[in-house]
């Protein structure tokens, strides 16, 4: 008996790291975040607790609102726009997914029209990407990527 | 013979193996108080059994996990690179966030005024300027 549970725990134990692996990245939620330090307006949509943690831990702001959020099928393998703004905004496109390779996505930072920055973002579960974005008023606008 | 002399040649003749006298002190103390073998609470990590092994299995299991949440860098998830002269663009990941962290420099503030996605090509009459008095026909 113990040692059918002594197998127990080490299957469950192994087993347990590739879950992760094997059913994330298939859905990311892209949102636009507004830090302020000064109180959100009473009907703000504000970061629920744990997002409100890792954000503070980064760049430091009282508070998080939700300016607005998308969701992206990364099996579209073709670019997505997610324009929460007319001055900054961000292109997505899911990269073709090779046998036994995570998923990649292609990103491009936009600011009044003009390309910032581009770079590689591979969606993991429990792993959000926060890309720093311009300073807006007394606050700073944040785009969060998180695998869904 | 002086006792010197003879423990000299006992070495020379019979060397003591490591651990013999400590086996003897305590089988003789096991024959003579009647007492068990003394076991500390930790013996049976150097004595073969299942417990042993269970134990082994789960720390074996587990040691990447705790490895990579002390010491791990994750593998790099995220890359950035500048497209923009002034903007100066890094990835890096936080530990204390948990997450991967685009940094960029260099931005404008934005701002609430119209941008070039805004239509601007309609002119109002209102905003027109206005024709200059006199002959009509002046430029």
């Amino acid at each position: 008996m113990r040692m059918n549970f002594s197998f127990l725990v080490l299957f469950l134990a192994f087993s347990g790291l590739g879950l992760g692996v094997g059913f994330a990245g298939e859905k990311v939620w892209v949102g636009l975040y507004l830090a302020e330090n000064g109180p959100p307006p009473p009907n703000a949509m504000l970061a629920p607790e744990p997002m409100h943690r890792r954000l503070h831990e980064v760049f430091g702001f009282k508070h998080y609102e939700l300016i607005q959020a998308q969701e992206m099928e990364l099996r579209n393998e073709w670019e997505q726009w997610f324009l929460p703004r007319k001055d900054f905004f961000i292109r997505v496109e899911p990269l073709r997914r090779q046998p036994g390779e995570p998923r990649l996505i292609d990103y491009e930072i936009y600011q009044n029209g003009f390309i910032l920055a581009k770079g590689i973002y591979e969606p993991r579960e429990g792993t959000p990407l926060f890309i720093n974005g311009p300073d807006f008023h007394q606050g700073r606008l944040i785009f969060v990527l998180e695998a869904r | 013979m002086y006792d010197r002399e003879l423990k000299k040649l006992l070495l020379e003749t019979c060397p003591v193996r490591p651990g013999q006298e400590s086996r003897a002190w305590s089988a003789l103390r096991e024959q003579l108080y009647q007492a068990k073998p003394t076991r500390s609470g930790w013996s049976w990590l150097y004595y073969p059994s299942w417990r042993g092994l269970a134990v082994a299995g789960v720390a074996l299991a587990l040691a990447p996990i705790v490895y990579d949440s002390l010491f791990g860098q994750p593998v790099a998830l995220a890359t950035a690179d500048s497209q923009s002269p002034g903007i100066y663009a890094t990835a890096f990941y936080s530990r204390s966030a948990q997450a991967q962290v685009v940094w960029l420099n260099g931005m404008e503030p934005a701002t609430d005024k119209p941008t070039f996605l805004d239509p601007t090509t309609v002119v109002s009459r209102t905003t027109a300027a206005p024709r200059p008095s006199g002959d009509p026909n002046s430029l």
